[in-house]
């Protein structure tokens, strides 16, 4: 077993497992996510609620295994979305060449150019705080990336003897892309979305934790940091579950793409959120 | 995360013997014409005077008028104090009140405070020290609402003064501002009352709680009032170097209620929303008893109080039962049950916002939670663009300012009747009491106004927060008052370490 593999297989696990926690909350949360409890509010971690209450009196575990929820819910929904609506312009790009391919790079240039957290703000601010929105405005951002990377890899293919082959026997342009390119795409694209979920998670905590994101009283990783905020001093436990939360599901998810690029031998992909 | 907020602004080097207050959001504005919100109204008090001034129990007393006397109904004659004088040495006459009242209720000029002043039909100088101040009908709230600050006459025929050019009679003048919006004030040496001990006094612009926390402790923050979360109270009484000081305060916290929204118009859903709410758990859980369950506007220390009036313990049963007299039962659409709750972004209305949220569920309504940074949230209430919402009033002096909320006429932007309540004998009532100067007669009228707006609740009463300091114990002579005022800062000491 290569080192490699090794972590592809421990990250994968820990993403499985904080998968099937947010999957079963309904039914492994010890409370109701939302049910307060005034007589408890920032109740330290005991025996009943096993990380403690948080400024409401609700049980923190509850929250942490809900939010999980709203956290890779966004962070697929933004990876799907993204990956279809920039892989199919990429696709189109690189294989179309000519003023096509400059038109829809200059855009995809113009839209890498603003900070993508920033836009992403301003977005949620305009169109209103929710969890839908969050999705749209970092789909809005995110597609570029995988725009980019898809123009990139079907530049580089369309000129490969394969595709002359194809071209040479009178196959269709669309059966040649979606036929004989796009699946040599899987991995480079697996590898980006692999890590574009991870941002996706930070951006969702990000967004949430100005307010903009899940509105109360659905949990979320970071409305619950941005709540225990004002209890740093006093109940640090309101802050430390949900941060311990985020940082294993990025880690899990940067350590699963950094292993399946050296196990699919991909070149290194753009980050989208750095 | 915290060094970001708490790097924010760097001000410069505090000079020995200044006392640094922590705000939470900027005084914007020093302009006594024009100060609307409660930081800039504390800091203009520190640097402005006016002829009267409020006491604790909301009645006018002599600042810069050292007497006054009523020769007709429509008429006062205020003697001004022989050692007036502003902070620059210059001394103030008849003149400087005059030109800063006729500025004030200059339309072209804009102030915010012109409707307040909207009985005064003239102001005229007698003499250097004799104001004369003619009314257009008999406004018993006049002396209350006199205590605008004074300005010199040159500089009160412009519009908003910038603040480091703002010069008044009080005991402090304004020296700079601060990076971080903050200002600095100097100890004026031609104080009427004597030149303060304190040398400088700095407000700075904190806007993290936890912050403005950690920076008491370590000493580079002398004094925070009613801007510190209730949960860390204990955390900073504990710690030797600091005092908590906790009295009563008269800020009014209420739930808001649009009445343009044929549900809220409806008597009962209002009572269902106040029954349904448990105001003694909030203020013992959440604001850990640093306020008291209100009844009304006026708090017990005022003198036109009256506590007789209906209450509203919390039941849940009594608030199921109106909303199904009045439609909005289980058997209601869903869309009927929902409101949409709006409030600013400070963590403290949020929460408060979510423990609504749960207890109106418990009745079968449905709460949307809306935060909104402070300049929309308050822009959308004064705009009428909202269903629910939670505010205060800070302030409070003159009974008069129910005339402002509830009288039917005084929907923005000539008032504050922000729901647009709308209720006959409340008008006549709210008329009658304006037009008398009898102090017992305008005590029972308010007494009627305080029994009607508990029955038929324009707003729904809260709490009154207390006011809660938390200083240095190197900080003497430094008495809280029920208003949040800061004036006594003018006969306080920051000791040697």
């Amino acid at each position: 077993m290569t080192p490699a593999s090794r972590r592809v297989g421990a990250a994968a696990a820990l993403l499985l497992a904080l998968v099937l926690a947010a999957v079963a909350a309904p039914w492994i949360a010890p409370e109701d996510p939302t049910r307060q409890d005034l007589a408890a509010t920032l109740a330290p971690p005991s025996r009943g609620h096993l990380l403690g209450q948080d400024k409401l009196g609700r049980d923190i575990l509850s929250r942490v295994l809900h939010g999980g929820r709203v956290s890779l819910i966004v962070g697929l929904a933004t990876v799907a979305s993204s990956l279809v609506v920039g892989g199919a312009v990429g696709a189109v790009a690189g294989y179309a060449g000519g003023w096509l391919d400059d038109l829809l790079m200059r855009v995809v240039d113009v839209l890498l150019a603003f900070p993508g957290l920033l836009l992403a703000i301003a977005l949620t601010a305009v169109l209103g705080a929710s969890v839908q929105n969050v999705v749209l405005a970092l789909c809005l951002i995110g597609w570029t990336g995988y725009a980019r990377l898809t123009r990139g890899e079907v530049h580089r293919l369309r000129s490969r003897e394969f595709v002359e082959a194809a071209r040479a026997l009178g196959a269709p342009d669309r059966r040649i892309l979606w036929r004989h390119v796009v699946p040599l795409l899987t991995a480079p694209l697996l590898v980006q979305a692999t890590f574009g979920m991870a941002g996706a998670i930070v951006a969702e905590a990000s967004l949430s934790f100005l307010g903009l994101g899940a509105q109360p009283p659905t949990a979320s990783w970071g409305a619950m940091l941005n709540d225990g905020r004002a209890f740093l001093l006093v109940a640090p436990h309101l802050t430390i579950f949900p941060g311990l939360a985020i940082t294993l599901a990025v880690l899990a998810l940067n350590f699963l793409g950094d292993g399946l690029r050296d196990l699919l031998d991909v070149r290194p992909a753009t980050d989208l959120w750095r | 995360m915290l060094c970001v907020l708490s790097c924010r602004g760097a001000a410069p080097p505090v000079p020995p013997g200044t006392l640094v207050v922590a705000l939470e959001s900027a005084p914007a504005i020093l302009d006594p014409r024009y100060t609307t919100d409660a930081n800039s109204s504390l800091v203009s008090a520190l640097v402005t005077r006016g002829l009267t001034r409020v006491n604790e129990r909301a009645e006018a007393g002599p600042d810069l008028a050292e007497a006054w006397q009523q020769p007709a109904p429509l008429e006062y004659r205020f003697t001004l104090r022989a050692d007036a004088t502003f902070a620059d040495g210059t001394p103030l006459t008849a003149t400087d009140v005059v030109a800063t009242y006729r500025s004030v209720l200059d339309p072209a000029l804009r102030s915010p405070k012109r409707e307040a002043l909207a009985a005064v039909a003239d102001v005229v100088a007698a003499d250097p020290r004799t104001v004369v101040v003619r009314l257009h009908a008999t406004t018993a709230a006049f002396l209350e609402t006199a205590n605008l600050g004074i300005l010199p006459a040159a500089l009160a025929h412009h519009g908003p003064l910038p603040r480091e050019e703002v010069v008044g009679a009080g005991p402090f003048r304004v020296v700079g501002t601060l990076p971080d919006g903050g200002v600095e004030l100097a100890a004026a040496a031609a104080s009427m009352d004597g030149t303060p001990a304190l040398p400088r006094v700095r407000f700075r612009v904190i806007p993290d709680g936890t912050v403005r926390a950690l920076e008491l402790a370590s000493g580079s923050v002398h004094l925070v009032q009613n801007a510190l979360e209730p949960d860390l109270l204990p955390w900073l009484a504990r710690r030797p170097d600091l005092e908590l000081v906790i009295s009563p305060g008269t800020t009014f916290q209420y739930l808001g209620m649009n009445f343009r929204d044929p549900r809220l118009a409806d008597r009962r859903v209002r009572q269902a929303l106040a029954y349904a709410l448990d105001r003694e758990a909030m203020v013992h859980r959440l604001l850990r008893d640093t306020a008291r369950p209100a009844t009304g506007l006026l708090p017990p220390s005022h003198w036109a109080y009256a506590g007789d009036v209906a209450a509203y313990p919390h039941d849940r049963t009594r608030a199921t039962a109106l909303l199904a007299e009045s439609g909005l039962g289980p058997d209601a659409r869903a869309a009927a049950r929902r409101f949409s709750y709006k409030t600013s972004t400070v963590e403290l209305r949020r929460r408060i916002a979510e423990v609504f949220q749960d207890e109106l569920g418990m009745i079968g309504l449905s709460v949307d939670v809306r935060s909104y940074e402070w300049a929309t949230f308050y822009a959308d209430v004064r705009r009428g663009d909202f269903q629910l919402y939670a505010l205060a009033w800070v302030g409070v002096a003159d009974p008069d300012v129910y005339y402002r909320i509830f009288h039917s006429s005084m929907r923005p932007p000539q008032g504050n009747n922000r729901g647009a309540y709308a209720n006959a004998t409340m008008d006549a009532l709210l008329e009658a009491a304006r037009a008398t100067l009898d102090r017992e007669e305008r005590r029972r009228l308010y007494a009627e106004v305080q029994r009607l707006a508990a029955d038929d609740l324009p707003v729904i009463p809260l709490w009154w927060a207390d006011n809660v300091v938390v200083k240095s114990r190197r900080l003497t002579g430094f008495v809280p008052a029920p208003d949040g005022d800061l004036r006594s800062l003018a006969t306080a000491r920051l000791e040697e370490r």
